[in-house]
């Protein structure tokens, strides 16, 4: 199955691969499409301390334009001493095309979410003054209907995780402890997963409603970055070892099975899932396996790969417009080169 | 000694207007904008914009326009962004500022919002719905903080629909010009709420009190009678109206009729107690519901007639006690007091009168004597608006 499903790719998918190039210095990382598929935001990493992010216009699978920087400050990048300058994390409005949400801060200062939108022209803004809430705010998510953003804030010294209605321009505290919770997400019925550091390791837990919470997913060193696939979790686990990450899905409490083992961690995202959420996207460490990015079914079913052409291949994100499924990943355009590159491919013939 | 600290005033009076000077304060200016920039202190940086707009010898450049513009867009002050941008793009023809003003003035709208100084309700502007994008919520903010400090703003805000006071407008993409919103006090409530006629009518009970000296007299006496008014009812603000009421009062009382050997021998004959007046009633009343009370001064002027002689007035000298008792006495009165009463209004009469039910009393004073009355009366008055 693998083989035909590969040789089906090399026939139909090769002419619809795109490498969107950045002129700047640094590591493509990160790429996440928005919701429409129009665009596609990723990290510019050089790794001295400054993430650029870009966003670029995507039309049936291929670059339109350039991509264009966000700059927090319209005049920041034309004077001297821009390192310690983040914006990274990008999430899309699922509703409203073009608007970004990401983190940012300046050098000595506080992380911050913004508010980009591709069609204002106007540079990104602060989403929450300081006056209404304060401290590191990181970890963005929007939930499915487009109305609520969670992400965590460390105002009562470690992270805690907060909801802020778009809606009614309400804050809304939802998890506080004394540990650091991260990466929140709604599901579409609006429970919301997260990890929680504690001790040694980081475990997932699922909060409904107000105060019920579950201890979802736990073992060995972390579970983290969890993502809904409808009732399940998707998650990534190193509990064979501190550097052995492996794809994980739980789905219900305390029920997890392996999807995949040893894959490329990303740098910041949660697992890739398609669109449909039958499948989920990888790249591999293992370097006979790393030329190539695979899609396991939500169902251990399947297992399909793309070969790419490109070494150390990971950070994988899928999306579909109309009937095409579009993957971006990130990966080094052969042994020894200085930058990863983003590249969008067209997987639709692979994973229908 | 004295010519060298005169030369330093005038050399350093020189030197604060010249153009260098001015220049050299522009470019800290802008280092300062830039720094307090990187640290999102847009307040700071919008300061340091205006300071450096007073510079009488020197401009701004495109940057600091741009970076104030910035600074304007953070705060919410939009139509300064515009304005910024303006001078920015008028020194240089920046594709990515055209773009960025552009944009502002399609999702952006003039307003003037003006409110009197004597408009006392609520003026907390508020959008119909308040979008969680950055940008229009905090022009929307700014506009809520101006009109708080200066009753008054000027400026752009997003397309939707507003509501401040009792006034409501709607921006939108198809708008030309400036929405003008202007709050005013509302009207006060008139002076005059409403003019109607009183009526009463009823049967009332007199008396005439005993006569203090100083004169000849009547025995007290008392009767019943009518008492009918009729005059104008001004309604007042706050429940309160103003009555003036003209009338004729009276008392219809039978007298003493002599015993036969007194009529015969000394020709005493029963006089009847008449008394007609004519009274003034300026009263100013209260109304709670239905019910009503008045008080005011009052004034009579009548005729009385009545039997017997108060002997006390006079020296028994002069009369007989039977014939002091049966002498008719008649006499003019003018006199002066109070009189007040109570109404609960019974049914309307049309859409704009009563009827109901009244008592009313009063005293007044001849210098002579006390008068009193008590009467119950059929009223007819205005409906209170």
């Amino acid at each position: 199955m693998i083989i035909q499903a590969f040789l089906s790719l090399l026939l139909g998918g090769a002419a619809h691969a795109a490498e969107v190039s950045v002129s700047s210095r640094g590591h493509a990382s990160n790429p996440v499409w928005s919701a429409d598929g129009k665009y596609v935001a990723f990290e510019l990493n050089e790794y001295s301390g400054r993430i650029d992010l870009y966003t670029v216009a995507i039309e049936q699978g291929v670059p339109n334009g350039s991509p264009k920087q966000l700059i927090l400050n319209v005049n920041a990048s034309n004077f001297g001493g821009d390192s310690g300058i983040v914006a990274a994390a990008p999430v899309w409005h699922p509703k409203q095309s073009g608007v970004l949400f990401f983190e940012g801060s300046y050098t000595g200062g506080s992380n911050r979410i913004y508010y980009s939108s591709s069609s204002s022209g106007a540079p990104p803004q602060q989403l929450l003054k300081k006056s209404q809430i304060k401290g590191d705010l990181s970890w963005p998510a929007i939930s499915e209907d487009g109305k609520k953003l969670v992400f965590v804030s460390d105002m009562t010294g470690k992270g805690d995780v907060w909801s802020y209605s778009l809606e009614k321009l309400e804050l809304k505290q939802l998890v506080r402890s004394e540990h650091s919770e991260m990466a929140p997400r709604y599901n579409a019925s609006g429970r919301l997963s997260y990890s929680r550091k504690r001790g040694g390791g980081e475990d997932i837990y699922v909060l409904d409603g107000d105060s019920r919470t579950t201890h979802w997913a736990m073992g060995n060193g972390d579970q983290t970055r969890p993502i809904w696939s409808g009732g399940s979790l998707l998650f990534f686990s190193n509990e064979r070892g501190t550097s052995q990450w492996d794809l994980m899905v739980a789905d219900s409490a305390k029920q997890k099975r392996r999807l995949a083992k040893s894959v490329r961690l990303p740098f910041r995202a949660p697992p890739a899932l398609s669109p449909d959420k039958k499948w989920v996207a990888y790249g591999l460490e293992d370097s006979t396996k790393s030329g190539r990015i695979w899609f396991s079914r939500l169902d251990g079913s399947k297992v399909v790969s793309i070969k790419t052409g490109h070494v150390a291949c990971g950070e994988p994100s899928l999306s579909a417009v109309g009937s095409r499924i579009y993957l971006a990943y990130t990966a080094l355009p052969a042994e020894g080169s200085d930058w990863r590159q983003l590249h969008i491919r067209d997987v639709t013939d692979l994973l229908q | 000694m004295l010519v060298s600290p005169v030369f330093c005033l005038v050399a350093s009076a020189a030197l604060a207007a010249s153009p260098s000077v001015e220049k050299a304060e522009r470019l800290r200016l802008s280092e300062e904008m830039n720094s307090l920039a990187r640290r999102e202190n847009w307040i700071g940086v919008d300061r340091k914009y205006r300071e450096m707009r007073k510079l009488k010898k020197t401009q701004p450049s495109f940057r600091d326009h741009n970076l104030g513009a910035q600074a304007a867009y953070n705060l919410g002050n939009i139509a300064g962004l515009d304005a910024r941008l303006t001078k920015a793009l008028s020194i240089k023809d920046d594709i990515k500022a055209k773009k960025w003003q552009q944009r502002i003035r399609a999702s952006f709208f003039r307003v003037e919002i003006t409110v009197h100084k004597k408009y006392e309700d609520s003026i907390d502007l508020k959008a119909k719905t308040m979008s969680f994008e950055p940008d229009k919520k905090n022009s929307i903010q700014w506009a809520q903080k101006r009109l708080k400090r200066k009753r008054q703003f000027k400026g752009m805000l997003p397309a939707g629909e507003y509501i401040i006071g009792t006034k409501q407008f709607t921006l939108s993409k198809d708008q030309k010009d400036m929405v003008s919103v202007t709050l005013v006090p509302p009207k006060g409530e008139p002076l005059v709420q409403y003019i109607g006629p009183r009526v009463d009518l009823g049967a009332s009970f007199s008396q005439a009190g005993q006569a203090g000296e100083g004169g000849l007299n009547s025995i007290p006496f008392s009767g019943m009678g009518t008492r009918t008014g009729i005059g104008i009812t001004v309604g007042l603000p706050k429940n309160l109206s103003l009555l003036v009421e003209v009338g004729y009062h009276n008392i219809m009382s039978s007298g003493e009729t002599p015993k036969n050997d007194l009529q015969i021998s000394f020709g005493y004959e029963e006089t009847p107690t008449r008394y007609h007046s004519a009274f003034l009633w300026a009263a100013a009343g209260y109304s709670l519901k239905k019910l009503s009370v008045l008080v005011g001064p009052s004034f009579d002027f009548g005729r009385a007639q009545v039997q017997g002689l108060d002997l006390s007035t006079t020296s028994t000298s002069l009369a007989s006690r039977p014939a002091a008792k049966y002498a008719p006495m008649e006499g003019d009165i003018r006199a002066v007091g109070a009189s007040g009463g109570f109404g609960y209004a019974l049914l309307p009469l049309g859409q704009k009168l009563n009827g109901g039910i009244s008592t009313l009393f009063g005293t007044q004073y001849d210098s002579a004597r006390w008068y009193s009355w008590g009467q119950v009366a059929f009223t007819i008055s205005p409906k209170r608006k």
